[in-house]
């Protein structure tokens, strides 16, 4: 019964982080969904228990932080560029 | 030990790299990082061969490391042969090309972490572990695409590449979650062929396509891809459009292999996202021809999209019905494309570099002053289109090959993909040959001034102009080291 | 002897591509060495060719085969097959290639890119003779696919030329339709054998092994490849509806229309389509079609030939009209089987000749147009000697050898007994009479219309001229050879004639009255054509067929859509982040619906 409700729980937050990349117009919001997204990742793992899932947890969490590094200094030069962190500016490269 | 000193000397490649880099600030000289990388790159090269070798008579190299095992059989010699020679070539191209860059040492570091993390998708044994290296492929691939930071083009490519890339990466992580919580094991010997089919791990499949294709650059997730591709320094194009989306892919037969024993219509809906992607992939090439300004690399990054397109078909026609030359063809044109694409985006880099000019119509005849240059990005086109009797021909009439052959499993089906696929070789001539011709043209707005590349790029895009050539009149130069990998496929892959 | 057939087989196979790989690297020593060297090449290209022809023709060596492992990791191997069509095919190849070569010292002098051209000349030469020796079908798409692509860049040949770049896609493009059929084909066919004769797939691609086990392969599958084949054929062979490239093809130099546009690569369909007749004879509709797409093509070029200013634009539709000849021979079955090859033969000597004599014309004249020309028979009196000798050849002036396949072509279809492919093929029979005197008419009489004067050409250009003029009054000798070569085939209707019983089952037909009356028609139109020209329902008629029938329009119609249709797809790809995102929702939903789909498959 518990992993069930943590299953649940885990597809509701990659869900909302989804919703949260396809909707919001701000870069840094797009940062937070995908960490959400991520999340969800985890929790199902921690769900399931076990020496494998607290290894994968923390890489997990490591690469997290690096690719919100990379995508941070990213944003930063948007923000150099257009002066703002509006996502459709963002839309010079098409078809 | 001896099957990491590849991964080995790329790691620490890396660093030392990285440090000269900064030596090379210090001291006001040139080239030093490249240098270093490019030494590195070929000992890794080099034994890599001598481990190839061994693989190809029977050998099998496997090492513990904390628990988990790694593995070096003929699927991962083909993958690290295909990215030792390409980044090899790749490396010695960017000593001249990227010599008036600013961030030499991050460059180079980059890179050499890049192949490295490919190298061990090859060695990975269980899920985790291939995630773990998936990942050390992804993130300096991020950096690289926007290692020019202060273009717009880099940044922006760059933006839309790492969103994809990560939801992807979230989407594969929680289906490997999925298969844990199943199974409680992540390992691929206990997993291949012992799994039978539940909602969850159909889920999980799900998952793993939609999450390791983003890399794969599988429709409708690959529309990163001509941004990031065509915004990239040239010799990273080469590496991403050769062999990083295919590593993408290779990570995901790697996962989706767990699946061999279960009921799930795998193969199918590889098959099926196979056209889907060749055909868009195609057609948006041809589109690029329409625009006012047409981008030369954009029209390569999309035939990129095409050709993965070919690869999933004929990994996928193997996958579905068992059909030997099918992966035969899908694996080969993963090594003839890596070299073929490859040799593209360096001659397409030459251009733009010697010219000053991405754009296509600014190039009109300048094939006629710069002889070579001209010579062999014809080549690597003619040989993207499937002309004989270049290595391009061979892989794809190898995949065309494997999907007939479903013809005596599901009938008028297999007739039927054979020519969805061939009619997409049809169109791909529309992009490939208007290219050449503008080459060859008269020239309109040529300064004089133009001139060959410098001899080390040269010789870069020699090696590959050369293997191209090669594996297309002599496949079996290739086809030794793709048929142990085949084989290993049809068992399963374990 | 000292060198076998197996010998020879490999030594015509391995000179032009060796020629090939070495012309860069003699062209560093200097234009001349390079030049002599492919020449050398060509000729011992054909030197071997014309060795191996007495061992089959003479019935010595029967179906010979030899084989080498080319990719042993995937079972392919690459087998050679001998017989006496090949061999021909191959001499032609090699022979005409060869001199090709020589005409080319002093025609093509003083271009650009002369080591490219020698390369992918003899680069053709190799691949031709692949085509022809092979028997696996997909190695001979392999060739196929060769010569396609040197008669692209030999089209293209002058780069800086718009039109020249252009017409060498269009080539390619339209030829690669029919190859895709003809792929498909092979796949089918392979596919069927698979299953029908339960070999492995590179096995049941072997022709000589299909045709042995024809009665176990499931009609339907016969049925789909054999038109595969067809549509493969009128693809490479220029025929009605794909035959619009050819006419374009003359943008490239013309040897290389003598050579690979004449002579040798527009012939290859006809050889599959012979090479498969026991395939597919049976197929109910097969013969039909080949009969109604060679008839209609014969007689559609030939009219646009007969309006056509544009000297290798006549001879590239009477090209055209000739394969179409061939095609409809081959359309009456296993009968017509030597009377298209025959045919096939002559017609490559004599068009290759007209060809050569054209571009000694041009060379000299500096125009294409033949309204430009006129008056040239005393100024170059050699070339006008031999290209009469090749147009009589094309008209079917009793003696020359187009005379003796153009009625042996005539006779089976008389022998038929259907009336109406008879009247067809023998009205075109009569246009061609009529567009080549209008031809010789415009180019070498009447009032001199030039601006500059002409000369004739020196030694190497006028050698290969009277060597295949001459060709072009003899090689119909060699018909008892290639007869009694034939029956060894086994085809019902064939059967070893000597020469002197070839020529009097001739005249002792009713069908050489007919050739003879078509001939005689044909110079009667052509004396009558300023009043038809001047009428108006004869000058609308022109008009029409100056325009090509509205092919090219069609065509250009189609590419145009598919260009709209991809402007439109284009707006998919809007770049914005959230639907890039919105992507993974979509392939989620492919996924699924994918896999309802596919839930009851397994």
């Amino acid at each position: 019964m518990g992993i069930e409700l943590y299953l649940v729980f885990a597809v509701v937050i990659l869900g909302l982080g989804m919703y949260c990349i396809l909707t919001k117009k701000n870069i840094i919001k797009s940062l937070i969904g995908i960490s959400v997204m991520i999340k969800a990742g985890c929790l199902s793992f921690l769900a399931a228990g076990g020496a494998t899932a607290q290894v994968a947890v923390v890489i997990i969490i490591i690469f997290d932080a690096i690719m919100a590094a990379i995508f941070l200094s990213l944003a930063v030069n948007v923000y150099k560029q257009t002066g703002s962190l509006d996502i459709e500016a963002l839309k010079r490269l098409w078809g | 030990m001896i099957m990491l000193v590849p991964f080995i000397f790329l790691l620490c490649g890396s660093i030392v790299a990285y440090a000269m880099g900064r030596l090379e600030i210090t001291l006001r000289t040139k080239h030093l990082a490249a240098y270093t990388a490019l030494t590195f790159l070929i000992c890794a090269t080099i034994i890599q061969c001598v481990l190839t070798i061994l693989v190809l008579q029977g050998q099998t190299f496997t090492y513990m490391i904390g628990g988990t095992l790694l593995k070096m059989d003929a699927l991962s010699v083909l993958l690290s042969m295909i990215t030792l020679v390409l980044g090899t070539v790749v490396c010695l191209y960017s000593v001249k090309y990227m010599e008036h860059d600013h961030g030499q040492e991050y460059y180079y570091s980059l890179l050499l972490l890049m192949i490295a993390g490919i190298i061990g998708i090859g060695l990975a044994t269980d899920l985790l572990v291939l995630y773990l290296f998936f990942e050390l492929m992804s993130i300096p691939s991020f950096a690289l695409v926007a290692f020019r930071r202060n273009e717009w083009m880099a940044i922006e490519a760059g933006m839309k590449y790492i969103i994809m890339s990560a939801m992807g990466s979230a989407l594969a992580f929680f289906g490997i979650s999925l298969v844990y919580l199943q199974t409680g094991t992540l390992s691929f010997s206990e997993l291949n062929g012992f799994l039978t089919t539940t909602p969850l791990l159909q889920i999980a499949m799900i998952f793993f396509i939609l999450g390791f294709g983003v890399k794969a650059a599988i429709v409708p997730l690959h529309t990163w891809l001509p941004d990031a591709h065509s915004a990239a320094p040239s010799g990273i194009s080469a590496m991403l459009s050769g062999i990083v989306i295919g590593a993408g892919f290779f990570t995901l037969i790697r996962a989706l292999l767990i699946f061999t024993g279960t009921s799930l219509p795998v193969g199918e809906l590889l098959i099926v996202l196979a056209l889907l992607t060749m055909t868009v992939g195609n057609i948006m090439a041809f589109v690029q021809s329409t625009h006012k300004k047409v981008d030369l690399k954009r029209i390569l990054a999309y035939s990129s999209v095409a050709q993965m397109g070919y690869i999933i078909l004929g990994v996928g026609v193997g996958f579905a019905y068992h059909i030997q030359t099918g992966y035969q063809g899908g694996l080969f044109h993963l090594m003839t494309h890596a070299f073929m694409k490859g040799l593209a985006f360096l001659c397409a880099g030459v251009l733009i570099h010697q010219i000053g000019t991405r754009y296509l119509d600014e190039m009109k005849g300048v094939g006629l002053s710069m002889k070579f240059t001209g010579f062999v990005f014809a080549l690597s086109l003619l040989s993207l289109a499937g002309v004989p009797p270049l290595s391009g021909f061979m892989s794809e009439w190898l995949i065309f090959s494997g999907s007939i052959q479903t013809y005596s499993i599901i009938g008028w089906w297999g007739i039927a993909i054979a020519v969805i696929a061939l009619v997409n070789a049809l169109i791909s001539l529309g992009y490939y040959l208007p290219i050449i011709r503008t080459l060859y043209l008269a020239p309109t707005q040529i300064k004089n001034s133009i001139c060959e590349p410098s001899r080390v790029m040269m010789l870069a895009m020699a090696i590959l102009a050369a293997l191209t050539i090669i594996l297309g009149i002599w496949p079996e130069l290739g086809l030794q080291i793709v048929k142990p990998a085949v084989d290993a496929l049809m068992i399963g892959g374990i | 002897m000292l060198l076998d057939s197996t010998t020879l087989v490999w030594l015509a196979l391995t000179f032009p591509f060796i020629g090939t790989a070495l012309v860069p690297l003699f062209a560093k020593a200097g234009s001349k060495i390079r030049t002599w060297f492919a020449i050398i090449m060509g000729f011992l290209t054909a030197a071997t060719t014309l060795l191996l022809l007495p061992d089959i023709w003479f019935g010595r060596t029967q179906g010979l085969t030899a084989q080498f492992n080319w990719a042993e990791s995937i079972g392919l191997s690459f087998s050679v097959y001998i017989d006496p069509l090949s061999i021909m095919m191959a001499v032609i190849a090699g022979g005409i290639g060869s001199l090709v070569l020589l005409y080319s010292v002093k025609y093509m002098q003083g271009s650009n890119g002369l080591t490219r051209y020698y390369a992918l000349v003899l680069l053709f030469i190799g691949a031709m003779i692949g085509l022809v020796f092979v028997d696996n079908l997909l190695i001979l798409y392999f060739f196929w696919e060769a010569v396609g692509l040197c008669s692209y860049a030999l089209i293209g040949f002058n780069t800086t030329d718009p039109k020249a770049a252009n017409a060498g896609i269009k080539a390619l493009v339209i030829t690669r339709v029919g190859d895709i059929a003809f792929l498909i084909g092979i796949f089918v066919l392979a596919a069927g054998a698979m299953t029908a004769l339960h070999t492995g797939f590179w096995e049941s691609l072997s022709i000589q092994n299909l045709i042995q086990n024809v009665s176990l392969i499931p009609m339907n599958t016969l049925t789909i490849a054999g038109f595969c084949f067809i549509i493969g054929a009128i693809g490479k062979s220029a025929q009605v509806p794909l035959h619009v490239w050819l006419p374009d093809a003359m943008e490239a130099p013309t040897t290389i229309s003598a050579l690979i546009h004449a002579a040798t690569m527009v012939n290859a369909g006809v050889y599959l389509i012979a090479r498969s007749l026991p395939l597919f004879e049976s197929v109910p509709g097969w013969t039909t079609a080949l009969l109604c797409i060679g008839g209609l093509t014969a007689l559609l070029a030939a009219t646009m030939a007969l309006v056509e200013p544009d000297l290798k634009r006549v001879l590239a539709y009477s090209t055209v009209s000739q394969l179409g000849f061939m095609m409809f021979a081959l359309g009456l079955g296993s009968s017509g089987f030597v009377p298209a090859t025959f045919h096939l033969m002559s017609h490559a000597v004599f068009k290759a000749l007209l060809f050569l004599g054209a571009g000694a014309v041009i060379h000299a004249v500096g125009t294409r147009n033949m309204y430009e020309m006129g008056g040239l028979r005393k100024e170059m009196k050699l070339t006008y000697i031999t290209m009469v000798c090749g147009g009589m050849s094309l008209a079917g002036l009793i003696g020359f050898s187009g005379f003796w396949s153009k009625d042996l072509i005539l006779a089976e279809a008389f022998n038929e007994g259907n009336w109406f492919p008879l009247f067809v093929i023998a009205f075109t029979a009569m246009l061609t009479a009529a567009y080549t005197f209008r031809m010789i008419n415009l180019v070498f009489f009447g009032e001199n219309r030039r601006t500059k004067t002409a000369h004739d050409a020196p030694w190497p250009m006028t050698t290969p001229l009277i060597i295949l003029a001459v060709g072009s009054l003899i090689s119909w000798l060699s018909i008892g050879f290639l007869v009694r070569a034939y029956s060894s085939f086994g085809f019902q209707g064939v059967h070893a004639i000597s020469l002197s019983e070839f020529a009097i089952e001739t005249f002792s037909s009713w069908a050489v009255a007919i050739s003879i009356v078509a001939f005689l028609l044909g110079i009667g139109l052509f004396i009558v054509r300023k009043s038809y020209a001047a009428n108006p329902v004869g000058s609308k008629m022109i008009t029409i067929a100056r325009s090509g029938y509205g092919f090219d329009t069609a065509y250009a119609g189609i590419v145009k859509g598919f260009r709209k249709c991809t402007i439109w797809f284009r707006r998919t790809h809007t770049g914005d982040i959230n639907y890039n995102a919105a992507g993974i929702v979509i392939g989620l939903m492919i996924i699924l619906v994918l896999l309802v789909f596919f839930g009851g498959v397994r």
